[in-house]
């Protein structure tokens, strides 16, 4: 008897145990808005000494932002919105979240990071309608899955209802995120293919920056900076294959068929059709196999040719304007530059095309969330935030008015090499803006092993590269296409 | 001669030792320094110009201290889980005889074969189905049985001695009381290795926290390292030091763990 007796003890206690559990679990919802309060102030004591001591003085209002998101809830009614910003993207955005929350007392924004582009984008698709947020900011990329979606909202119909006057959009960027006339969702950031250049090593090895307008130009000037010996390596380019797009909307020819996916579903790569793509790579090979220059391999990623750069080794960088941009603080022994990327050759007839991220409005059938959360994308359209957005990331504004914003124009002030990537994109065409289709992730995995592969491997030419490329994305297409007909 | 021996076997053990070491030394190393010097070409282990920004940094960017929560009671409900199922399964594969226990077994076998990334998704739709996102039962519901333990657990308890238990019987004791007072006890070990193995996984866990949360209340240190990383790039200082504050708790428990561990592994491997 006894023995039962210490038995259920046990059995009991057992339950206990087992009963805390359970508990600690569904207290999980509920029991955290305390820590989550104090998570926020520590944010928010954070973002007000950053926009002290930075550019965004002008935009005002952050302390009664923190204020405010104290006494948030109630009865304002909730928009969340996911993106994949982290860095100075997340502070800048949480910071316009803040003051947006701070300027109007009907709608309180809840920002929520769902990490990279790639794994925001499955979590996004993976995600049952009812859960999804009411704003979703992505890259451009996820554009084509998201326009065949029944997920989204295009912001045309909002601009449209109330007659909102966005005439100041840069025109390539609104071409980039148009499709039959609808625009599809507010730009919020763009960056552009550029090429960064230590500032001393070219001006030592007595280059003119300005005469650079093809890539011979560039090779020519990498092994003048390299003969004087002002760098170990000439030039490169980051290889995460957005730079061979880039190339072949310049070329003039399209990626894809059906327009580039713009007129249609796309069906197949059509980038050699006309050899467009069989000259860029042989370009690329015939200038970046010299021994002075810095080519991506398959060892040699972009991390790597970033650090050769920031440290000084090597001179002049083609990559995005942006990502370069952000990173200028950890420069030492020189000072940065940018000027438009380099063209093929005399006979592109295309134009690069813009790159960045934007909002979209999702549809989950509630009337009052979609109104404000278009409220908070009309907030976000002011020129100042846009500039204030730009100025703080190193994106290039998307607006006339943000790029003469106060903000915007105090931060030109002090790097006036912008200037020279805003006049890149205004150059663009809108005709040439890129492809718009739902296999982005894998296309750029696809061209960057192959770029990488063509200079480490004498048996693979570009050629070899260019035929791999065709194959590989071909396959995924059909794969693409069998899983979302239509 | 066997000192030589022993010499030189000390000396091996020394440099793999120090091949092992090495990147998190490295990674401390950096942690503490800014962009410029991180990226300085023949790399650096110390300047003069070192501080604790870069921690000071992490700590004020992001509620470090709720993901440490959250991680930790997230790791701590699996690893308690999986040890009752774990134990309560794999003592019915040893002692009972039951129809159908063989293929049962094959099942739970099985399970560890299918690749987790596989039924991620599913797993996702039925936390959002039960309205179980941004809670701990959410976080830990898929993880608190696993194939894996329970196997561990079974080849161990395949060691008790038979007589142990007929012995046990005799003398009228219970399954239950079986499994706490001798099984469960003499495969501390091995119980302990399991946890450990639970531990690790539960803690680098990414994908799953990330798809079952949004709030950031509710988030883990892995994410909270993520959110450090920028988009393209990342301040390789800041992403260290968020790093090296969220290894700490798993090297601790390793450190006191190691024995265990070992002797678990070795345990399963030779008598499985």
């Amino acid at each position: 008897m006894k023995k039962k007796s210490k038995w259920f003890q046990k059995a009991v206690s057992a339950v206990c145990v087992l009963s805390m559990m359970a508990s600690l679990a569904a207290c999980g919802s509920s029991g955290n808005s305390a820590e989550e309060n104090s998570a926020k102030d520590a944010k928010q004591e954070e973002a007000e000494a950053v926009q002290e001591t930075n550019v965004s003085e002008e935009t005002g209002g952050g302390e009664e932002a923190a204020a405010d998101q104290e006494t948030s809830g109630g009865d304002k009614v909730e928009i969340t919105v996911w993106h994949m910003l982290s860095g100075v993207g997340e502070e800048a955005f949480t910071q316009i979240v803040n003051d947006f929350n701070a300027s109007q007392d009907k709608y309180h924004v809840v920002s929520e990071f769902q990490g990279s582009w790639y794994d925001s984008f499955a979590k996004f698709k993976a995600t049952p309608k009812e859960s999804l947020p009411d704003i979703y900011q992505i890259v451009v990329e996820c554009m084509g899955y998201l326009k065949d979606s029944d997920y989204v909202i295009p912001i045309q119909d909002y601009i449209d209802s109330e007659g909102f006057d966005v005439s100041g959009m840069q025109e390539n960027i609104r071409s980039l995120y148009t499709i039959d006339d609808t625009l599809y969702c507010m730009p919020l950031s763009v960056t552009m293919l550029s090429v960064s250049y230590n500032k001393e090593a070219l001006e030592n090895a007595g280059v003119d920056v300005n005469s650079i307008k093809t890539i011979a130009d560039l090779d020519a000037a990498a092994k003048k900076v390299v003969d004087a010996g002002e760098a170990k390596y000439g030039w490169s380019i980051l290889s995460d294959g957005w730079q061979v797009e880039e190339y072949m909307c310049l070329s003039g020819d399209p990626t894809f068929d059906n327009n580039n996916g713009r007129s249609g579903q796309v069906t197949r790569c059509v980038m050699n059709d006309n050899g467009a793509a069989d000259t860029i790579f042989n370009t690329f090979y015939e200038y970046l196999s010299k021994d002075y220059n810095y080519p991506p391999t398959t060892t040699i990623a972009s991390s790597d040719i970033t650090t050769a750069f920031l440290t000084g080794d090597l001179a002049m960088l083609v990559g995005s304007s942006q990502w370069i941009l952000k990173q200028e603080s950890s420069i030492e022994n020189f000072t940065l530059g940018q000027i438009a990327a380099p063209i093929t050759n005399e006979e592109v007839t295309g134009s690069f095309s813009p790159g960045g991220n934007g909002v979209w409005m999702i549809d989950k059938g509630d009337e009052e969330k979609q109104r404000g959360a278009w409220e908070f994308i009309k907030y976000l359209w002011q020129d100042e935030v846009m500039g204030y957005y730009a100025a703080y990331t190193g994106y290039t504004p998307v607006s006339t008015g943000a790029y003469n914003s106060q903000v915007y124009t105090e931060f030109r002030e002090k790097k006036p090499f912008v200037e020279a990537i805003w006049k890149e994109l205004e150059e663009c065409r809108p005709e040439y803006v890129g492809a718009v289709f739902g296999s982005y992730y894998d296309f750029r995995n696809i061209v960057m092993d192959a770029f990488g592969q063509m200079f480490g491997d004498e048996n693979f030419g570009p050629e070899d590269a260019v035929e791999r490329i065709i194959t590989q994305i071909d396959e995924t297409i059909e794969l693409y296409n069998e899983a979302n007909p239509g | 001669m066997r000192k030589r021996k022993e010499a030189i076997f000390f000396f091996l053990k020394l440099l793999l030792g120090g091949l092992v070491i090495f990147p998190l030394f490295y990674g401390v190393c950096l942690s503490f320094m800014g962009m410029a010097d991180i990226f300085k070409m023949p790399p650096v282990f110390f300047t003069d110009r070192m501080s604790w920004k870069n921690y000071q940094a992490v700590f004020g960017r992001v509620p470090i201290f709720t993901y440490f929560k959250n991680t930790l009671l997230v790791s701590g409900i699996q690893v308690a889980a999986q040890i009752i199922t774990s134990s309560l399964a794999a003592y019915a594969f040893t002692f009972f005889e039951f129809k159908g226990k063989k293929p049962l077994f094959v099942l739970v076998l099985a399970s560890m074969m299918i690749p987790y990334e596989s039924n991620l998704i599913s797993n996702y739709l039925t936390i959002c189905g039960l309205k179980l996102t941004d809670t701990y039962l959410g976080l830990t519901l898929p993880f608190l049985a696993n194939g894996m333990s329970i196997f561990i657990l079974r080849q161990f308890y395949m060691t008790i001695p038979r007589e142990l238990k007929e012995a046990s019987v005799i003398d009228g004791c219970s399954h239950m009381n079986f499994l706490v007072r001798i099984a469960f006890p003499i495969s501390k070990s091995a119980t302990a290795s399991l946890g450990l193995y639970a531990f690790v996984n539960a803690y680098n866990q990414y994908f799953w926290p990330l798809l079952v949360t949004n709030k950031d209340a509710m988030r883990t240190i892995q994410i909270g390292t993520g959110i450090l990383k920028d988009s393209e790039g990342a301040d390789y200082g800041l992403v260290l030091a968020a790093a090296m504050t969220a290894v700490l708790p798993a090297i601790i428990i390793f450190i006191f763990g190691q024995k265990s561990l070992v002797k678990g592994m070795v345990a399963g491997a030779v008598k499985g």
